[in-house]
């Protein structure tokens, strides 16, 4: 076990650990934008981890490349995914407001 | 690592009972894209990266997003209708013939698979396999990639026809949005006054990816010969884009045009032009000439990309809409005759 | 019994779970009553038998590409199957039938 074995076993743990997190606060939080907290959370830090301990097992610079641009593409869709979702979210309630004063 | 895969496994079945289990349409389909999901990393597990990159693509992405518009349709039709006394009790003796029924035809099936899987084990292993066959032949199938050469060279006669089903399925698809818009007009029209403005961070985003998932696409056609790729992931990475782009209002194939057509059955065409041109010279159906193997599948798989990214994206883009609810669009009455005159170059 | 034992390895755990999801995705086809649910089983069942055929040519002597290309085939027939079914059942719902 070198020293980079356990910087990377460390990371990736850490990785998991978030989308752990992550999970829980989706299944646990009360309503809509804690729970895209939760997600938007798990996916960009956990992700990132996980990313930064793959990194050093990757052969060549292309692969390295590729691994970053995941990731940089899923933190990208999650985060317009999450803002439409919210966008969504806070148009619906709006409406059952108004329709409620109505 | 076999814990991994049982739980795998585990997962699959519990994530399959629980889109039985739901009585939530919703609730069925996020599972079954979770489903989906589970079921690319199985593949992975396989050892079949080219079917975990056909089933990411396909089985949880466009699978999942027809399911979802489709499930939006609905929605909006329930309202434009009225909350009709849904209701409707299920008569309760047909109910228990049907469990009945699903219980006998459970318990034979389960037999019978449990039967034929021990059978199996019984069996020697066979002397000479599929295995061993591919590796022996594919240095003359033109490419270096055993199941693109299963594909394109050795059983290409399954592939000609499977993407002749294919067509026959957008041919239907096609056939029935006809009849639906003559009727209730213009689904073009009315999909782009339905949605409303999209926000400008999905455009954008729509505006990134695009051309991303093109080179991807290409990418993944290109590696076909050699790692896993192929014509059937590339296609269906065309339409996801294609997807992507009407969500950001693009329209692609909105419109069933000459140029639409031709796109649709290029794939077919070209490879029947490709089994039966040796034909010609006195050679058998879909044999390839020495030395053009790799040129011709390219080709053949280069036109079978954009026929299946086609056809996906046609599916999902003509499938039948509700009609627009009147308050929408108050100055033209929907069943109008004028409004089906304005569009009369469509088809 | 050891015989089960013996040969188990993760393609054939597959093919058993193939195997499982095919006979549930049966019975729940056959007792669901709404038609977007019938589809999602028949989809279920689908890749249990896409499943098993992988799994079962796997088992003894690893990554086979025959039934890999066939499966292939059959994941995007059912995808188009499914769009298709989709389809008719959209235009069934807008003509006043229940999904």
């Amino acid at each position: 076990m070198t020293l980079l074995n356990i910087f990377q076993t460390l990371f990736i743990t850490i990785g998991c650990l978030f989308f752990l997190i992550g999970t829980i606060g989706l299944l646990r939080f009360p309503d809509v934008l804690t729970r895209i907290h939760a997600l938007t959370k798990a996916d960009n830090l956990g992700l990132g981890f996980i990313v930064i301990g793959l990194i050093p097992s990757m052969s060549t610079a292309a692969d390295i490349a590729k691994l970053i641009v995941c990731w940089v593409l899923i933190l990208a869709a999650s985060s317009v995914s999450a803002f439409l979702v919210a966008n969504q979210h806070i148009k619906k309630s709006k409406e059952f407001k108004d329709h409620d004063v109505v | 690592m076999m814990w991994f895969d049982l739980a795998l496994g585990l997962g699959l079945i519990i994530a399959a009972i629980g889109v039985f289990r739901s009585e939530d349409l919703f609730r069925a389909v996020v599972l079954f894209v979770t489903f989906g999901i589970l079921l690319a990393l199985t593949w992975l597990r396989l050892q079949a990266p080219d079917l975990a990159l056909a089933e990411a693509a396909i089985g949880a992405g466009i699978t999942g997003v027809l399911l979802l518009d489709t499930l939006g349709v609905f929605r909006q039709h329930e309202q434009d209708i009225n909350p009709r006394s849904s209701s409707q009790l299920p008569d309760i003796s047909r109910q228990w013939a049907a469990n009945v029924l699903a219980l006998i035809a459970c318990i034979s099936a389960a037999g019978l698979l449990a039967w034929s899987l021990f059978n199996t084990l019984k069996m020697p292993a066979p002397h000479h396999n599929l295995v061993t066959v591919v590796e022996a032949n594919i240095a003359y199938s033109g490419v270096s990639h055993g199941i693109t050469a299963v594909l394109l060279n050795f059983r290409s006669y399954d592939t000609l026809l499977e993407v002749a089903v294919l067509l026959v399925a957008i041919v239907i698809g096609i056939g029935l949005r006809e009849r639906v818009t003559t009727s209730a007009n213009a689904t073009s029209d009315e999909g782009q006054s339905k949605l409303s403005e999209p926000p400008a961070l999905l455009t954008s985003l729509v505006r990134l990816l695009l051309p991303l998932l093109l080179i991807t696409a290409i990418f993944v056609l290109w590696a076909g010969s050699t790692r896993p790729g192929g014509a059937f992931q590339a296609g269906a990475l065309i339409a996801a884009a294609g997807v992507l782009a009407r969500l950001g209002q693009i329209d692609i194939a909105a419109r069933v045009t000459t140029i639409l057509r031709l796109g649709l059955t290029l794939g077919v065409f070209i490879f029947l032009i490709v089994a039966v041109s040796p034909m010609l010279t006195g050679k058998p159906f879909l044999t390839y000439p020495a030395g053009w193997e790799g040129t011709l599948i390219l080709l053949i798989e280069f036109m079978l990309t954009i026929s299946i990214g086609l056809i996906l994206l046609s599916l999902f883009i003509q499938a039948p809409r509700p009609r627009i609810p009147a308050p929408v669009r108050n100055a033209i009455p929907a069943t109008g005759p004028n409004a089906e005159t304005n569009k009369g170059g469509d088809q | 019994m050891t015989l089960w034992l013996e040969a188990f390895n993760t393609d054939f755990w597959y093919a058993i779970v193939g195997a499982v999801l095919l006979v549930l995705a049966l019975g729940a086809f056959i007792t669901s009553r709404q038609l977007i649910k019938k589809l999602l089983a028949f989809n279920i069942m689908g890749s249990g038998v896409f499943l098993i055929m992988v799994g079962l040519a796997q088992y003894q002597h690893g990554p086979d590409s025959v039934p890999q290309a066939l499966v292939l085939t059959g994941i995007v027939v059912a995808v188009a199957a499914t769009a298709l079914a989709l389809v008719l059942i959209r235009k069934f719902v807008l003509k006043g039938g229940q999904p």
